[in-house]
């Protein structure tokens, strides 16, 4: 007698024979012993998978997941403490610059308010009437005065540079995440 | 938030509630954690990719279909991440670690450490099996896909799945017969 091959009994077992081909093992099954007894030992193995109970977590995940998707309890500590240095060293900029800022719109001596909101309604509308904007017009204004600008310079790149790289490293985890 | 269906869930995530994403961790993890569990036998490496199964989860929650069951698709998303893991992670010869169980700890009725015993075979026999065989075995006896949705899944032949199935229980049955105390 021809015995059914291996991979058919296990396709027996999964349901995944043709209805034609089930009905052929079955009946095969009914008079071999040695091929009902493999049966007998494939089920046995099924049944032991089957009863192999769940192993409970033994923590709570979604509190840990839940933070990291929130970026700022993400971050890092040394990139946290960055932040908080970026912070204080715009402050300190701005009382670093302020006496030069102070001289500078001292000497700009600017007009009322209301002179320039009328002054600026004016020229949007002879811009608007006008099909072409004399380049004069777009002359850059000159800054009055001999003014020393180097520390408001300074101050200015110096909040740049770090307004980047803390903004850089902020992003960077995000940047890993997508690759 | 606790009494809506798995949809609502996905669909208020998707507007940017993370409350309910929190619900939908709470409702799956331990599908999640015993599917890392099985293929990994470590706690530990369990509980890590279990999290990485979420985040990866709430990254590609946008391609999923929230008419469909989020349990199956989430178990497949671990079954592939620990199938990654196991294929970087250096050869060892792993037991099934319950030392952080603390259910494991209690003493038992004879009956109760018996059937305990016989669990903890199982659970290294396939641990014993190569990570490829292990994959189809979970996909197949835990996940119950069928043949193709295995194929599908993993990427594979059907003809690889087959084969890789029926090894894999043959293995299995061979180390639980050498294993067994009868």
């Amino acid at each position: 007698m021809i015995h059914l091959p291996e991979d058919t009994l296990n396709q027996y077992l999964d349901n995944a024979l043709t209805p034609g081909a089930h009905a052929e093992a079955e009946a095969h099954l009914a008079i071999c012993p040695a091929c009902a007894a493999q049966l007998v030992e494939l089920r046995a193995l099924f049944a032991d998978l089957d009863a192999l109970p769940d192993s409970p977590p033994a923590i709570e995940f979604a509190p840990g997941i839940l933070s990291h998707l929130e970026p700022g309890s993400s971050l890092p500590r040394p990139i946290r403490w960055l932040a908080l240095a970026q912070a204080i060293g715009v402050i300190v900029a701005v009382i670093l610059a302020w006496p030069q800022a102070k001289i500078f719109l001292l000497s700009v001596n600017l007009p009322p308010a209301e002179t320039v909101f009328a002054g600026l309604t004016t020229f949007w509308q002879q811009a608007f009437t006008e099909t072409e904007i004399s380049l004069a017009v777009l002359t850059i204004p000159e800054v009055p005065g001999d003014i020393p600008m180097t520390g408001l310079t300074l101050a200015i790149v110096g909040i740049s540079l770090l307004w980047l790289l803390t903004n850089s490293l902020l992003l960077l985890p995000r940047f890993r995440r997508m690759s | 938030m606790e009494t809506l269906p798995d949809r609502d869930l996905i669909l208020r995530i998707r507007r940017g509630e993370t409350e309910a994403f929190g619900e939908l961790i709470h409702r799956t993890q331990a599908a999640v954690f015993n599917v890392c569990f099985r293929l990994l036998g470590e706690r530990r490496e369990a509980e890590d990719l279990t999290q990485e199964t979420f985040l990866r989860a709430w990254e590609r929650l946008h391609t999923f279909d929230a008419e469909r069951p989020f349990l199956p698709w989430i178990r497949r998303v671990a079954a592939n991440l620990c199938l990654n893991y196991l294929a970087a992670r250096p050869t060892a010869n792993l037991e099934v670690n319950e030392e952080r169980d603390s259910a494991h700890t209690d003493p038992l009725p004879p009956q109760q450490a018996e059937a305990r015993e016989r669990f903890d075979e199982i659970r290294a026999a396939l641990l014993d099996l190569p990570p490829r065989y292990r994959i189809v075995i979970e996909l197949r006896h835990f996940q119950e896909l069928s043949y193709d949705e295995i194929a599908h899944s993993l990427n594979r032949p059907l003809s690889d799945v087959k084969s890789d199935l029926f090894r894999a229980r043959k293995l299995l049955a061979e180390k639980l017969k050498h294993d067994s105390p009868s």
